[in-house]
């Protein structure tokens, strides 16, 4: 039995069907799609809400001891709208102090928290600027402020001292060029510009989109990335849980 | 679909969904009467394997496994009384040894697995029996077999009858054999056999016989089972292997189940044009990304035994997602297949994949001659110095074919890495400053960006990772700034259209916020 014709009929109907609805009909389905999906946000919006409530009160009993060890490093990417809001960054480094992370990069793609540096260190108690701190172990939060001229163009910056570095030992005439161009070898001349080269560990995205946002590309390659939300709306909960998770978190570095 | 950690309970609601679905169709069907007893021949396992390309001996017969588990359950539902299952047949012992041997110990394992169930009682309601001619098999499945019935002796409910080592014409010069020996013993009746003597010592006189006999693999024959049984069975044959056999298959036995198939597919594909038709309302991705996790899970996840068992699923997942992402209209579609760092696995597994890589691009340029993929420019990028001749060879190859192509744009990324993407690019860069005797000495960002391999696609608009992992493992964190960065716990053998559609659908929602970030730069 040949099923094609009927198939080419119900084909050609749902084109004619479309033809009819419309352009308008069509953007009418694709916009009730989208209020069902916010739907649906707004519900497991609701659930994390009440988890996360539920967390900083403690009714959970995984969430009440976390190996703050794992995390040596944790970044923090904020949304330029939200950096504008100071007290909201200053609460969030409360929280994480109370909670016993040591290192945190901040990082919003137009340097505004740069610009408040002092403002907040100032707030935060126990805080430090990550360079004075070294490798000292301090009781307090040693912080990191970090925007995009931190990524791409410092990148670009450390390339040009390599590429001095080549020009120079091309000049004998032998091919040591190429013993300049390596992983460690960027990373020295990334030092040498004034950037850190410590890897976040943790990368909390507070924003409307899961997106880095420009955040240095170099130091991001296997650091895990949870989007928190919005920073207006942060909650102790929701943060607990994400760096819960990221102690269950086991990597195998490609291997 | 959903990208935070609901997934695992947006499955586990999703399954108890379509379980009350499928309780409440089973009730409807109940209604009318239901087969007594219904047998399968379990046909098609072998050539399930060589349609999937499953590559070890006994790879088809775990995917029929898998099968069996759920027909059971759906007769258990339905409340068919006794199941019979045709496994293994007095003429299967002529295949190759190894291929016996193979078989044989699979069965051992799920044996021992079924008896692990049943003494943790899991099985109550499951009473299981094996007939056959027991004494062709080795000694260690036999008395499995026999500890299994043992065990599950006292079980109510579902009766499983397993035919291994069982053909018809066996059964019945055995049966007549027993009966012969029988009357010697009885002194009292007279010396002459009756068809019930017969009939009480065949191996399946524990039950009655089937209403309903269904063999899958599209054969119309009963090869040697149970033709003594079903003078009055409806015999009922599907063209699904048996793999492949489904619910829908048990449900409608007339023929029309193979056309019914194939109408269901093409709906399918109708259904699927319509939904892309009106997600292209809204804004598309102009470039997505896969990271295409999860296949080592996958094959763990579903015992399957190769090295390269779980990246052969995966390839069949790239397919379709090429296909959906042509279909959608997307430009460019970037797949990350094998990174640096994956170099770094077992010598063997490397190799595995390596060849696997090489036996689908040669697949893919039979394709491109024989002119099937006019809408794929396929593009290789990565340090592909760090590939064997053959496969970069063939790689290069199947660019060369598909450069004139004009569609969807699949870059497949291989031996890369972000960080020795950017190292690569700075040398480059500074070689061609050295050589363009003319600029000045400076290398700027553009110069950079220029000598990096992801040069020739622009930066991706939405980043799906699968396997349900958080971060991009060294994968374009130059590129993606303004990404929207999706990750789904799917494995990626798993992802389906949904899956997409779910990504596309929350791209479109923070379509306006991304593009007003890309502007501020």
């Amino acid at each position: 039995m040949d099923f094609n014709d009927p198939m080419l009929a119900l084909s050609s109907w749902i084109g004619q069907v479309s033809f009819l609805i419309g352009d308008f009909g069509l953007g009418l389905l694709w916009r009730f799609i989208h209020i069902v999906v916010t739907l649906c946000h707004i519900v497991s919006g609701i659930f994390e809400a009440v988890e996360s409530y539920a967390i900083s009160l403690g009714l959970i009993q995984k969430y009440s001891s976390i190996d703050i060890e794992k995390l040596k490093c944790l970044a923090v990417v904020v949304d330029i709208e939200a950096a504008r809001d100071v007290s909201k960054v200053v609460e969030l480094l409360q929280w994480l102090t109370t909670i016993g992370v040591k290192q945190v990069g901040l990082f919003d793609s137009q340097g505004l928290l740069k610009k408040s540096k002092d403002m907040i260190l100032e707030m935060v108690p126990r805080s430090v600027l990550l360079q004075e701190t070294g490798e000292k172990d301090t009781s307090g939060i040693a912080l990191e402020f970090i925007s995009s001229s931190d990524n791409k163009e410092a990148v670009v910056k450390a390339a040009n001292i390599l590429f001095q570095k080549y020009l120079k030992s091309r000049h004998p005439g032998k091919d040591e060029g190429e013993n300049v161009f390596t992983e460690t070898h960027l990373n020295e001349a990334l030092r040498v510009v004034g950037e850190s080269v410590h890897v976040p560990d943790l990368l909390l995205v507070y924003g409307p989109v899961r997106s880095h946002l420009g955040f240095p590309a170099w130091r991001l390659r296997y650091t895990e990335i949870v989007h928190m939300g919005s920073l207006k709306y942060m909650r102790y909960g929701s943060l607990l849980k994400a760096i819960h998770k990221f102690t269950g978190v086991r990597q195998n570095y490609g291997v | 679909m959903n990208t935070r950690e609901e997934v695992g309970e947006f499955s586990k609601l999703y399954n108890g969904f379509m379980t009350v679905m499928r309780r409440f169709i089973f009730k409807v069907l109940c209604v009318g009467p239901i087969p007594n007893h219904i047998s399968f021949i379990m046909d098609g396992n072998r050539r399930f394997a060589k349609k999937h390309n499953l590559q070890d001996l006994d790879a088809g017969h775990r995917a029929g496994f898998v099968s069996v588990t759920h027909v059971l359950q759906y007769c258990q539902e339905i409340e068919v009384p006794y199941v019979t299952l045709y496994a293994f047949g007095h003429d299967n012992f002529r295949r190759e040894p190894e291929e016996v041997k193979c078989v044989m110990d699979l069965m051992l394992e799920k044996i021992e697995l079924t008896i692990d169930q049943a003494i943790s009682g899991n099985l109550n309601k499951l009473k299981v029996i094996f007939i056959g001619d027991l004494n062709m098999l080795n000694e260690r499945l036999k008395a499995a077999a026999q500890r299994l019935m043992e065990v599950t002796e006292e079980n109510k409910g579902l009766m499983v009858v397993v035919c291994v080592a069982y053909s018809t014409s066996h059964e019945i010069v055995h049966a007549i054999r027993e009966s012969c020996v029988r009357k010697c013993g009885d002194g009292d009746s007279p010396q002459v056999l009756e068809v019930s003597d017969i009939e009480e010592c065949m191996y399946t006189s524990i039950v009655p016989d089937p209403a309903l006999v269904i063999r899958t693999g599209g054969r119309d024959r009963l090869s040697n089972f149970m033709t003594w049984q079903t003078s009055r069975s409806l015999l009922h044959t599907t063209a699904a292997l048996w793999p492949e056999l489904g619910l829908w298959h048990l449900m409608n036995t007339r023929e029309q189940v193979g056309e019914f198939s194939k109408l269901f597919n093409a709906f399918m594909t109708v259904m699927r044009r319509f939904i892309f038709k009106v997600l292209c309302v809204g804004p598309i991705p102009n470039h997505i990304s896969f990271i295409m996790d999860g296949n080592r899970r996958f094959a763990k996840k579903h015992n399957l035994q190769g090295l390269d068992a779980g990246h052969r699923a995966g390839f069949v997942s790239v397919t379709y997602v090429l296909q959906y992402c042509q279909e959608i209209g997307v430009p460019y579609v970037t797949l990350y297949a094998f990174g640096i760092d994956n170099f770094k696995r077992e010598p063997e597994e490397v190799k595995c994949m390596m060849d696997l890589m090489l036996e689908k691009i040669e697949l893919t340029i039979d394709q491109a001659i024989s002119g099937n993929l006019k809408d794929l420019k396929v593009i290789f990028a990565g340090d592909l110095n760090l590939l064997n001749e053959r496969l970069k060879v063939a790689a290069q190859r199947l660019m060369e074919l598909t450069e004139e192509n004009r569609g969807l744009v699949a870059v497949v990324i291989v031996a890369y890495s972000t960080s020795h993407e950017i190292v690569q690019a700075i040398r480059e860069s500074c070689v061609r400053k050295c050589v363009d005797g003319d600029s000045p000495l400076v290398l700027e960002m553009s110069d950079v960006e220029e000598c990096m391999y992801t040069s020739i696609v622009p930066d991706p608009d939405l980043v799906i990772r699968s396997g349900g992992i958080d971060r991009l493992s060294n994968f374009m964190t130059w590129q993606s700034s303004r990404s929207l960065l999706h990750t789904t716990a799917a494995l990626w053998p798993e992802l389906g259209l949904w899956h997409l559609v779910w990504a596309i659908l929350k791209f479109q929602r923070m379509h306006d916020y991304l593009q007003k970030k890309q502007k501020l730069d």
